[in-house]
């Protein structure tokens, strides 16, 4: 299998100068691991929810819900409903938490990218299989 | 009250450990002999439900053979006009 990467902006640089918030960001290649490593990684990092529903099953669920709410706020289980899959199919030894640090969604314009960006990860997930469903 | 909740034996539910998803995945594709290595989740989901499938068929027709045997039939096979016009 070739091997397939996703883009994802993470926070680089986040200091408190004179006062100010100084912030940066920067795109970042992760290596996607597609394999039934995913789903050992599912059940071992989240084994209550693996308990009830294999991880396709759950992207799939997760899939459908809009990040956007018709308010025009960003759905923040959505997002990290998303976060958890992709998370997964990242061999990561840091938990979870570790990795959502990684981000900042208290930025709306960064956000935006970044939920373009995840759209992106999880198309390329789904292309990336034989099986089309 | 409390003394009415005591006389009610209810079963206690027992914890069931079961295996881990993956590692039955694991089981049934080497049973099968498929490298599982480098196959994506996807497709090895429904490879693994393709595999579950063929058994349930398999266990179905093997069920139905001993259906017919216990009856004391040996075959089954679609009538022709020679045996109609025996009949």
């Amino acid at each position: 299998m070739k091997k397939l990467n996703v883009s994802l902006r993470i926070k680089t640089r986040d200091e408190i100068i004179d006062g100010k918030r100084v912030t940066e960001f920067a795109d970042k290649n992760f290596e996607l691991d597609v394999t039934l490593n995913a789903q050992m990684r599912w059940e071992q990092k989240f084994p209550a929810q693996a308990e009830k529903e294999e991880l396709i099953v759950y992207a799939q669920r997760v899939e459908k819900h809009p990040l956007k709410l018709e308010s025009g706020v960003i759905s923040s289980a959505a997002l990290i409903a998303k976060m958890k899959v992709l998370y997964c199919y990242f061999n990561f030894d840091f938990p979870f938490s570790d990795f959502l640090a990684m981000f900042d969604l208290s930025l709306p314009e960064y956000t935006k990218t970044l939920i373009d960006q995840i759209k992106n990860a999880f198309e390329i997930i789904n292309e990336a299989a034989s099986e089309k469903n | 009250m409390i003394a009415v909740f005591k006389k009610v034996s209810l079963p206690t539910p027992q914890h069931r450990f079961s295996m881990p998803l993956s590692l039955r995945y694991l089981k049934e594709l080497g049973t099968a002999g498929i490298d599982w290595h480098d196959l994506h989740l996807i497709d090895l989901t429904s490879i693994v439900y393709s595999l579950r499938i063929d058994m349930a068929l398999q266990k179905m027709e093997h069920d139905r053979q001993k259906r017919l045997s216990e009856r004391g039939i040996s075959e089954v096979r679609s009538a022709s006009q020679a045996d109609f016009d025996a009949l």
